[in-house]
C-alpha cells in the first residue's frame, strides 16, 4: 500500500487547518472514502460527548466513514496513539462491519520530529497496528496547508450556527 | 481600555496601563506583555516604583510562553533578590522547573509550599496540572478532590474535575461535577447543556429523562440553541424506543419542529434526517 497516497491531500489540508484553528485544544474529526482516505470531516474541538457523537454521525451517514483524526495535549510521558475515545468509535465502526478502520494521530505540537501516526484497527477490533507513513510531513508540510485557509467549520461550529457547513467545500 | 486598542501603545504610562488591565481581564497577550515589559523595564525603571514588580512577574510569564529565557532569567534573579523565597517566587521557581522538563523539582517545590500552608489555591492548582502534564491522571484526580473538599465553591476546579473525567469517558462522574456546576450557574445555558448532554451520555432511561428536562431548560433560556434542540430530539428517540408515552411524542414532534425551524437557510438537508 502506498501509505503516503493513502490519504488524500485534502484530507490532510483540512485536518491540519482544523488542529491550528484550535491550537491548545483537544479536535477530532472523520475519514472518509472507501479504501483511501478522500476527506476529512471536522468534528469537535471541544470534549465530545455520546450526544454530540450522535448528532454528528446521524449528519455524516451519507458519507462512507473509514476512520477518524485526533489531535490531543497529551501528558509528558504518553504516546502518539489513538485516545480511549476514538478507540470507542473505531471499535462501533467496525462492529457496524467497517473492512478496515484508520486513525491519524497529529502531534499538537507541530515542532515534533513525527508529526503524524498512522494506526489501524485489527480485525478482532481490539489493537491497533501502527502502519507506515510518510515521514516527509513536517511543520512546514503543515504549514504550507494553512495559507488561504485560516478558517474551517466543525460540528461543534455548525451545532451553534447551522448555517454554517462543516463540508468545507471551500477548501479545495 | 479595549482589548483591540492594546497594541501600539505609545508612552510609558499606557503601556503600564495596558500591562495593568491584560493583567485585571487575564488577558493571553505573551508578545504584547513582553514588548511593553521590556520596554518598562530597561527604559523607564525609575519611574515605575512598585510597579516594577509587578511588570517584572508579568514579563517573566510572557517570556516562558515567548520562549525569551534572557527575560525569564533577568526577571526571576530580580525578584528572588527583592523578596527572595517568598510564595509568589517560590511558585514561579516551580513553574521554572515545569517548563524545562524538571517536574519532579517543580513537585517537590509545591509539597512544600503547601505544608506550610494548605490554603494555598494557587499552588494546589499548579500541582494538579502538573499532574494532568506528566500523564499521571489518577493523581490529578484524587488531589482535585482534596482540594475541592476544601474550596468546594471554587467552580473552575469544579470544570477541571469534570474535564479529566470527560477526557476519558467517565460521564457519571462528569456529571456529578457538573451538578455542582448548575447550582452555581442555574441559568446559563451552556452550563445547562452540557450537563444534560452528560445525563444522556450516561445512557440509563432514568438520565435520559432527566437530560430530556435540562435540554428543554437550555431551550427555555436560549430558543436559538440547536445543540439543545438535537439533544431534545434524542433523548425523545431514545425514551419512545422504550415505553412510548404521549409527553415524549410531544415533545419529540416539538423537537423536530424547533430543528426544522432552525434549518431554515442552512445548507445543510436534515428533513430525511429526522425519523
Amino acid at each position: 500500500m502506498e501509505e503516503d497516497k493513502f490519504i488524500a491531500t485534502l484530507a490532510l489540508k483540512k485536518s491540519a487547518i482544523h488542529c491550528a484553528r484550535h491550537p491548545g485544544r483537544d479536535v477530532y474529526g472523520a475519514l472518509v472514502g472507501d479504501s483511501k482516505v478522500n476527506d476529512a470531516i471536522p468534528l469537535f474541538h471541544t470534549r465530545p460527548t455520546t450526544a454530540a457523537t450522535e448528532v454528528a454521525l446521524l449528519m455524516l451517514s451519507q458519507f462512507n466513514i473509514i476512520g477518524f483524526y485526533e489531535s490531543r495535549i497529551r501528558g509528558a510521558n504518553e504516546e502518539l496513539e489513538p485516545s480511549r475515545y476514538i478507540t470507542q468509535l473505531c471499535q462501533a465502526l467496525k462492529n457496524k462491519g467497517a473492512a478496515s478502520v484508520f486513525v491519524l494521530c497529529i502531534e499538537s505540537d507541530w515542532n515534533e520530529s513525527n508529526i503524524m501516526a498512522l494506526f489501524r484497527l485489527d480485525n478482532k477490533g481490539t489493537n491497533f497496528t501502527k502502519q507506515t507513513f510518510d515521514a516527509s510531513f513536517n511543520k512546514m508540510s503543515l504549514t504550507d496547508f494553512l495559507i488561504g485557509h485560516e478558517n474551517i467549520v466543525d460540528i461543534d461550529d455548525h451545532l451553534a450556527n447551522p448555517r454554517l457547513d462543516w463540508r468545507n467545500q471551500n477548501i479545495q | 481600555m479595549d482589548s483591540d486598542t492594546f497594541s501600539n501603545q505609545k508612552g510609558w504610562t499606557n503601556k503600564l496601563n495596558a500591562l495593568n488591565e491584560i493583567r485585571n481581564l487575564k488577558l493571553h497577550k505573551p508578545e504584547l506583555v513582553l514588548k511593553y515589559g521590556a520596554t518598562l523595564l530597561t527604559k523607564h525603571k525609575w519611574r515605575l516604583g512598585t510597579d516594577y514588580w509587578n511588570v517584572c512577574e508579568d514579563v517573566f510569564y510572557a517570556s516562558l510562553d515567548t520562549l525569551s529565557p534572557e527575560w525569564t532569567d533577568f526577571t526571576i534573579k530580580a525578584l528572588r533578590r527583592q523578596f527572595g523565597q517568598t510564595v509568589r517566587v517560590m511558585r514561579m521557581e516551580g513553574i521554572l522547573f515545569e517548563h524545562s522538563g524538571r517536574f519532579n523539582e517543580a513537585m517537590k517545590i509545591y509539597e512544600e509550599m503547601l505544608t506550610t500552608n494548605p490554603l494555598d489555591a494557587a499552588t494546589w492548582k499548579r500541582k494538579i496540572a502538573l499532574f494532568r502534564t506528566t500523564g499521571k491522571i489518577d493523581e490529578a484526580i484524587n488531589t482535585l478532590n482534596t482540594y475541592l473538599e476544601t474550596f468546594q465553591a471554587d467552580i473552575e476546579a469544579w470544570e477541571e474535575l469534570a474535564d479529566i473525567y470527560l477526557a476519558n469517558q467517565h460521564f457519571s462522574q462528569a456529571a456529578y461535577c457538573y451538578e455542582e456546576i448548575v447550582l452555581s450557574s442555574p441559568e446559563n445555558c451552556w452550563v445547562i447543556l452540557k450537563y444534560a448532554e452528560m445525563l444522556y451520555s450516561i445512557g440509563t432511561l432514568e438520565k435520559v429523562n432527566l437530560a430530556r428536562k435540562y435540554f428543554m431548560q437550555a431551550i427555555i433560556l436560549n430558543n436559538q440553541c440547536t445543540r439543545a434542540m438535537w439533544g431534545l430530539y434524542q433523548c425523545c428517540n431514545f425514551i419512545k424506543s422504550g415505553k412510548p408515552d404521549d409527553v415524549n411524542t410531544k415533545l419529540l414532534d416539538k423537537a423536530k419542529a424547533l430543528l426544522q425551524k432552525a434549518y431554515q437557510g442552512s445548507p445543510i438537508q436534515i428533513s430525511n434526517l429526522l425519523s
